[in-house]
């Protein structure tokens, strides 16, 4: 039997017990510690309140509008499955009328037979937006795994981009090498646009000339991410500029800039 | 005194009832904190519109067991903490070889860039702000990804002493920060 916990190692390992990466043996060693030591206990207190502040200064978001009526709707089907099966099954209840159960038993198979063709029909449809949804996957990795890469690179350099409006969450990074015309863009809190329009990424030359950068759009949380390939090095552009455009993208940018950030000494 | 006006533990009282209209206000009152958490952990919309559901269906069904022992808000947060620590190492599994984890670790890390932007989170926001950088990485990997602290230093290519010392002091500095710790 292992020898019981010194406080000392308990409380080095409470932080390790909280964000559960203890291995049991350790878990199941901390909570008998801790059913006997009151030092101890006040100790997990004050870190458990670190962690719950922690959880709780997450960026707020509204739940979708329908999720409470669909919370409400289960909470109730799943009460009345609960307490009223029993009474809807009465135990002497017996056929009294052969010819309307013959007839529920056709009408069964009807329903069945219906049902087998939705179902086949459903599990197709299923199974295509499931091959669609994992080409999707493939291509969201692919661009990750660039930009890891360029992460990675000693010579990558990170632009934030910013909003001109300082009340504005919107930001981005711009992963590029000076030397070369391959880069990537993350950006966050943009807000989401309508189908019809888009964000363009502008990479300025000197005056007014600009090169397109491509086009993008952002998730329902405001989060995007594009690869880039520009038309020269990015040690030929001053300034990056991202911009909302209609769909498709605009030869020029038409409304002010989101987000923007110099790229002047890459 | 009405729903506007009752506690937390009442509503769970009610809730074990089958009272429909405790769970309305309890939603009511904490589907916001519950929702935001899942996505900030989950980073998809549709699965944390689920895991909320999930969350607070546990607490309907099991609303006869609570032992109101604090903060309800931290109590229904730590759950849907676990629940979605859960379907991300579900996720990890499934999708566990080398490659992927280094993707694992660049997704997961944008989310505290955007951490704490209402007001009122300011003290934590200052205090995360305050936090070496390599410190604040592994202990949000560890609080919202669900990652052990082996995949950390994996994820990290840092020795798996130095992620438990920098999650450990990360913990003790933001302890100290936030509650004024005595000596501090």
């Amino acid at each position: 039997m292992a020898a019981p916990l010194s406080c000392d190692y308990c409380e080095e390992l409470l932080a390790d017990y909280l964000l559960h990466a203890l291995e049991p043996e350790a878990v199941n060693e901390v909570t008998e510690h801790l059913s006997t030591c009151e030092r101890c206990r006040t100790q997990l207190t004050t870190y458990e309140a670190v962690l719950d502040q922690l959880a709780q200064a997450v960026p707020q978001q509204e739940p979708p509008a329908e999720l409470g009526s669909r919370l409400l709707a289960a909470a109730v089907e799943g009460s009345m499955l609960t307490a009223s099966v029993p009474e809807s099954l009465p135990l002497h209840r017996r056929p009294t009328w052969r010819p309307r159960w013959v007839f529920l038993l056709t009408a069964a198979n009807v329903v069945l037979c219906l049902g087998m063709g939705w179902w086949t029909w459903h599990v197709q449809r299923e199974a295509a937006l499931v091959h669609q949804r994992w080409q999707e996957v493939q291509r969201h990795l692919a661009l990750q795994r660039q930009a890891f890469t360029l992460i990675s690179a000693p010579e990558t350099r990170p632009v934030v981009l910013r909003s001109d409006k300082p009340e504005s969450p919107a930001h981005g990074i711009l992963l590029l090498k000076p030397e070369e015309p391959n880069a990537v863009l993350i950006v966050q809190d943009l807000p989401p646009l309508q189908r019809d329009r888009t964000y363009q990424l502008w990479l300025g030359l000197g005056g007014s000339q600009r090169d397109n950068g491509g086009v993008f759009r952002v998730d329902e949380q405001g989060f995007g991410l594009m690869r880039i390939t520009a038309p020269r090095p990015f040690t030929a552009y001053q300034r990056v500029g991202i911009t909302e455009e209609p769909a498709g993208g605009s030869p020029g940018p038409t409304t002010p800039r989101v987000i923007g950030a110099p790229l002047q000494g890459s | 005194m009405d729903d506007a006006h009752s506690t937390d533990a009442s509503l769970m009282a009610r809730m074990a009832q089958r009272d429909p209209k405790a769970l309305d206000m309890f939603y009511t009152r904490h589907a916001r904190a519950v929702f935001s958490l899942a996505l900030t952990m989950l980073g998809e919309h549709t699965r944390a519109t689920d895991l909320a559901q999930d969350v607070f269906l546990l607490v309907w069904r099991s609303a006869g067991t609570y032992q109101p022992t604090g903060s309800a808000r931290a109590w229904l947060l730590r759950l849907t903490r676990n629940r979605a620590i859960d379907e991300l190492r579900r996720d990890r599994r499934r999708l566990a070889n080398e490659s992927t984890l280094p993707e694992q670790l660049f997704q997961a890390l944008p989310a505290p860039l955007a951490l704490a932007d209402a007001a009122e989170r300011q003290a934590v926001r200052d205090a995360l702000a305050a936090l070496p950088a390599e410190q604040r990485d592994a202990l949000f990997l560890a609080f919202f990804q669900g990652l052990s602290h082996q995949e950390i230093a994996t994820c990290l290519r840092t020795p798996l002493g130095t992620i438990k010392a920098r999650i450990r002091r990360a913990l003790q500095t933001l302890r100290q920060q936030l509650q004024g710790e005595p000596g501090t």
